[in-house]
């Protein structure tokens, strides 16, 4: 992370100016918070400030270092006492509400109404009670953060391109794994465009350095993606393939094509996918094909057997929140295929009527387990029980080496308040913060079994969904 | 019209009282309105309704009676076919009748004998005996037990109090399930539940007072019932955790029982439940998790399914709480869907708690030749 | 009444009446041996009875040797219970006397239980089903041609069935009556199961487990059944329950697998083939009976009631 590699390597007690303070509390998305930060004020991190060492002092021994950190460690946890037991601190921790808030004050609201809901709460409950809030089956993984300070103190490293990117990826205006993974690509290359090699350093290394800075900080708006990866992966193996001597123009030329390639064979994969389906009549007429939520590979490859003439129709089956199947219902209905729409609830009752299954994937993992949409594994479970098969389309540059068994090892989380909403009607959670007891989860992707699937559809041809290794090794070659 | 031996008799089938008239039209309003919410309200109304029939109306012998209950039970259930539980109380009510004939005929049958000698009837199953459709029966070739001209006089007192125990039963089940939570709940156990039912809710709240658990809850789209379901709950104390329908595979790794209520509980063995149980059951079967039923007696039905589409099985609701109206474009050119029923086959389901204990699947029949007497499931 | 005049008279029940089931031939055989017995005493009476049965059941008339025992074991049970333990040392005549009374009525009622068994499989076979049929079995024939009759619209398969190919006899009557009837090889029936809607199979006979004996060829079509997660329906009067319980296909009796005569001459079994298969209760998904619609654990709920 920019700023953080620095302060996460010393202890966090060496915190001199603000703006480091200040970066020190971007650390806290990742993984648990550390609580000595919580509910400090802007006084706390002068008392840090003052306690430790100024820059100009002269070099002192290490013993003496030594005590002022421990010092300093006592200061802080004095300090974070005090924070606890007076509920008063929490309210100057709100500091005026900007465009895009703290992120603090996500942690202040918790402390707020904690406090506030309690009274003169004893400090073990008020721990107790935001640790419970907060642990769960999902406690390792990062928070749903909605209130990230992406523009404020940004890094001036980070390329402005790769700011819209990062905040079109948290407000959802792009999402898909491919649209992302699309989208990255080209923002990849305008920022190698404005690069230029500083003196006295190599473009391949520099520019993988500069590119990794970009990169976490996408990872940090959100997740990245298993294809984003893995392009990002191609594309730094190609830096690292421009010799030494070759001048700045004709490398970035190269580095160009690279990306533009890549896009290709991304958007061609989709093409070869609808083709092999179509070609092996995997889609034939009249049949009733189910699919899940969005996925564009999926859309493409249903207008493409339209377009050839195929006769079908389509169940489109949603899932809350996000409901993204009603893009899909109005894509498809606008190309002229006769569709239906059902939530997921329904697909038990709709399933007699299906004779395929087609979803999209996210990933495929090398055990032939498949990340998908939350939901996707449910529907193939169903169509498992009616002898439906399932098939799934995925183009070869989402495979993985990554192995998992189950949806929660490693998963995104989504924002819990996206639950509340529920159309007309009067909302039954509006109140669901102030009920301790209550939690809301909303994850984002889960994984299917293989044995589950019947058939994965790459551009390489129509594979078993054991057979992902054989797909990476020979990728390799 | 009462077929009997190749006879075609008619009885006077019309009800006298206006009263009672008047109620069963009331309930037959209420239940083609929908106007009563929940099984439970529904049972009692329709055991009141005929009580009162039994009670006020003049009639001649038990034949009579038996046929007006009938008449008017049909009525009552075409007003709301996909209602079970009216048709339920009727088949008991009628049942707690032959079942006093037949004792009444017993102790007379007893009484002018002397020789007790039943060598053919096993100790302890006199009456149960007769009325069971048995081997045993068609070997003894015993013929129906004639109950047409029995006098209804004596026989009033001890049926109106049969169904008054009824009612009781109806009042007490919720809290006889609850009896058993201690038993299937133990602590830090991660159980899920879907939908809301007030006797899965009063279930874990009685757990709630000596054990820790966390439970998860399905919220049911469209209709969200697991929400309210959730923040009662949690207002109990409960830890509680809210997902969409579509988690719940992905949770089902998680969790170590899944507890749910039922609109119905089939003759087979098989629910009809809310929708969105048939995959919580099959996530569950998946992942080897004990799907336990928590269902009072009076959602046991005599009907089996036959086919998905069985009339009256499933209900539809408006598709617009799947997709609203303001998305009118597309809406046009779709065709939506919103079931409201599912049906769980019995192989999935691990363990019925009903007030009277915990069964197997495979037991239900059993329990239903005990409820209900064979001659009405014509009806 | 000897063993040839009992043998002959069951042939000719069943050659003047071939719907009948063999085991209600059977019956009326032992019926009949009843009122023409003439032995003095009750424990010669029952010795005599259980002598016919035994002819019956080894005789090579029909392939039913499975109905035939179960019919007569119930018969024999039917004589114990009309035994009046007061009248036990006199009156044999008035014992035969109520035995024939209750023989016309049981007789009476068997002729109805098929009807009944129809009337309750009926809603079942819905508008558009495909139905899979083992072999050549009565009472499936009845239920179909009553589905017929009340207009509904339904394909059948009918499986050959070798080694004596009832199948073809089955497709025969069904078309004869207009309903669409499809032949196929036994061998094919996992490659037919993923159109079927259900399978519906007749019994031999009804075990106590809950499983049923059955022609050879249904348990493998219920295996593939269930495979496919397809329901297996059985159809079966209640005479056809046994008070047996085997464990696999080896622990069924002998007597039911193999023709009599081939046991009578010593063949190495292992050589023949048997006519008879067990499927167990967990590939079985509902029974019809005339006591009405029974999940497989609740046969052994009646034959309890019945035996103990």
């Amino acid at each position: 992370m920019p700023g953080n590699q620095d302060s996460a390597s010393r202890s966090p007690l060496s915190q001199q100016t603000p703006s480091r303070g200040r970066r020190k509390q971007k650390s806290n998305p990742r993984g648990q918070s550390t609580p000595q930060l919580q509910g400090q004020t802007p006084q706390q991190n002068q008392n840090i400030k003052n306690a430790s060492p100024g820059e100009g002092d002269t070099p002192k021994t290490k013993a003496q270092l030594r005590a002022e950190r421990r010092a300093l460690q006592e200061a802080q946890r004095a300090a974070k006492a005090a924070t606890k037991q007076s509920p008063s601190t929490p309210v100057s921790t709100k500091k005026t509400p900007r465009k895009f808030g703290l992120q603090m004050q996500d942690t202040a609201d918790k402390h707020d109404k904690v406090s506030i809901s309690g009274g003169e709460t004893p400090r073990n409950v008020t721990s107790i009670s935001t640790i419970q809030r907060r642990t769960g089956f999902f406690a390792h993984l990062p928070r749903y953060q909605h209130n990230v300070s992406l523009t404020k103190d940004a890094n001036p490293k980070i390329h402005p391109a790769i700011l819209k990117l990062g905040l079109q990826y948290v407000e959802g205006v792009i999402c898909g794994s491919n649209a992302r993974c699309l989208a990255l690509l080209g923002t990849l290359k305008q920022v190698i465009e404005t690069y230029s090699t500083p003196k006295q350093k190599e473009l391949s290394r520099d520019l993988s350095t500069n590119l990794k800075k970009n990169m976490d900080f996408l990872a940090q708006s959100r997740p990245l993606s298993v294809g984003m990866i893995n392009a990002f992966k191609h594309l730094k193996s190609c830096i690292n393939g421009i010799p030494r001597e070759k001048a700045e123009d004709e490398a970035k030329q190269d580095l160009y094509g690279c990306i533009d390639s890549y896009k290709q064979s991304i958007l061609l994969a989709g093409k070869a996918i609808a083709k092999n389906l179509i070609e092996n009549d995997k889609i034939t007429d009249g049949d009733t094909i189910m699919v899940y939520a969005f996925s564009s590979l999926i859309k493409n490859v249903l207008c493409e057997a339209h377009d050839k003439g195929k006769t079908f129709s389509v169940i489109v089956v949603d899932g809350r929140p996000k409901l993204e199947g009603r893009e899909m219902l109005r894509r498809l209905v606008k190309h002229g295929i006769k569709c239906s729409y059902i939530l997921i609830s329904a697909a038990s009752y709709v399933m007699r009527e299906v004779t395929k299954v087609l979803l999209g994937a996210h990933a495929l993992l090398a055990n032939g387990y498949v990340m998908s949409r939350v939901g996707s594994s449910q529907v193939a479970l169903i169509a498992r029980s009616y002898n439906v098969p399932v098939l799934v389309c995925c183009e070869t540059y989402k495979f993985t080496e990554k192995v998992q068994t189950d949806s929660f090892v490693s998963n995104e989380l989504g924002d819990p308040n996206s639950l509340v909403q529920i159309g007309k009607k009067e909302n039954y959670l509006s109140n669901w913060k102030e009920q301790k007891s209550l939690h809301l989860m909303n994850f984002i992707y889960d994984v299917t079994p293989s044995d589950l699937i019947s058939m994965v559809i790459t551009e390489l041809g129509m594979v078993p969904c054991t057979s992902v290794p054989v797909v990476l090794r020979i990728k390799q070659v | 019209m009462w077929l009997r031996n190749g006879q075609m008799e008619t009885i006077d089938i019309q009800i006298k009282d206006p009263i009672v008239r008047n109620k069963v039209d009331g309930l037959i309003e209420d239940l083609k309105h929908g106007n009563i919410l929940g099984s439970y309200q529904l049972a009692k109304n329709t055991v009141e309704v005929l009580l009162h029939m039994i009670s006020k109306e003049e009639l001649a012998n038990v034949k009579k009676l038996i046929s007006v209950i009938r008449e008017q039970g049909q009525r009552l259930m075409s007003a709301q076919p996909s209602e079970t539980v009216v048709g339920n109380m009727v088949y008991r009510v009628l049942k707690i009748i032959r079942d006093e004939c037949r004792a009444i005929d017993e102790t007379a049958e007893e009484q002018s004998q002397e020789s007790i000698q039943k060598s053919s009837t096993a100790p302890g199953d006199d009456v149960s005996n007769k009325d069971i459709l048995s081997l045993k029966k068609l070997l003894l070739a015993e013929g129906d037990v004639d109950i047409s001209d029995k006098s209804i006089s004596s026989l009033k007192a001890p049926i109106i109090d049969a169904v008054n125990e009824l009612l009781v039963e109806l009042d007490t089940s919720q809290e006889n399930i609850s009896a058993q939570a201690l038993e299937h709940i133990h602590s830090n156990e991660v159980i899920m539940t879907a939908g809301q039912s007030h006797t899965v809710e009063a279930f874990f709240k009685k757990a709630a007072k000596k054990r820790t658990f966390k439970v998860i809850v399905v919220e049911c789209a469209p209709f969200y019932q697991g929400q309210k379901m959730a923040t009662n709950l949690a207002s109990a104390g409960i830890n509680t955790t809210l997902i969409t329908d579509s988690a719940v595979f992905a949770m089902m790794a998680r969790v170590n029982k899944v507890i749910i209520g039922t609109h119905t509980v089939m003759a087979n063995g098989g629910l009809k439940a809310i929708n969105g149980c048939h995959a919580i059951a099959l996530a569950a079967k998946y992942h080897s998790v004990p799907l336990v039923v928590c269902a009072p007696m009076y959602k046991l039905s005599p009907k089996y399914l036959c086919s998905c589409d069985q009339v009256a099985f499933n209900k539809f609701a408006s598709p617009e709480d799947v997709m609203s109206f303001s998305e009118g474009e597309i809406l046009s050119k779709a065709q939506i869907y919103n079931p409201i029923f599912d049906y769980v086959p019995p192989e999935l389901v691990t363990l019925y708690i009903f007030n009277i204990g915990g069964n197997a699947p495979s037991y239900v029949y059993r329990l239903l030749s005990e409820l209900y007497d064979t001659e009405d499931q014509e009806l | 009444m000897n063993e040839t005049d009992t043998l002959e008279y069951f042939e000719t029940i069943l050659k003047n009446d071939p719907e009948k089931s063999e085991a209600v031939a059977a019956i009326e055989t032992l019926f009949h041996y009843i009122k023409l017995d003439d032995a003095e005493t009750l424990h010669g009476f029952m010795e005599n009875i259980q002598k016919a049965s035994k002819w019956l059941e080894e005789s090579d008339l029909s392939g039913a040797v499975t109905s035939i025992s179960s019919g007569c074991q119930l018969f024999l049970r039917f004589i114990t219970l009309a035994k009046d333990p007061e009248n036990m040392e006199s009156d044999i005549q008035k014992c035969k006397g109520i035995l024939v009374k209750r023989g016309h009525d049981f007789l009476d009622k068997v002729k109805t239980l098929r009807k009944k068994i129809s009337k309750l499989a009926n809603p079942f076979i819905t508008d558009g089903s495909t139905i899979l049929v083992h072999s050549h079995s009565r009472v499936v024939l009845q239920v179909l041609k009553q589905a017929m009759q009340d207009k509904k619209r339904f394909t059948v398969y009918v499986t050959e069935s070798n080694p004596d190919k009832s199948g073809h006899k089955m497709v025969n009557k069904l078309t004869d009556v207009g309903i669409p009837a499809i032949l196929v090889l036994d061998s094919a029936m996992g490659y037919i199961m993923e159109k079927i809607d259900f399978v519906m199979v007749g019994a031999e006979g009804v075990m106590e487990s809950g499983g049923i004996v059955n022609k050879i060829g249904t348990f493998t079509m219920a295996v593939c059944a269930k495979y496919l997660n397809k329901p297996v329906y059985v159809l079966a009067e209640s005479f056809k329950f046994a008070r047996l319980f085997p464990l696999s296909q080896e622990d069924v009796p002998n007597k039911f697998k193999y023709k009599a005569s081939k046991l009578n001459d010593k063949v190495d079994l292992t050589k023949e083939h048997p006519n008879v298969d067990y499927t167990p209760p967990s590939l079985l998904t509902l029974l019809f009976t005339d006591l009405g619609i029974l999940t497989p654990s609740a046969v052994s709920d009646e034959l309890i009631k019945l035996y103990l």
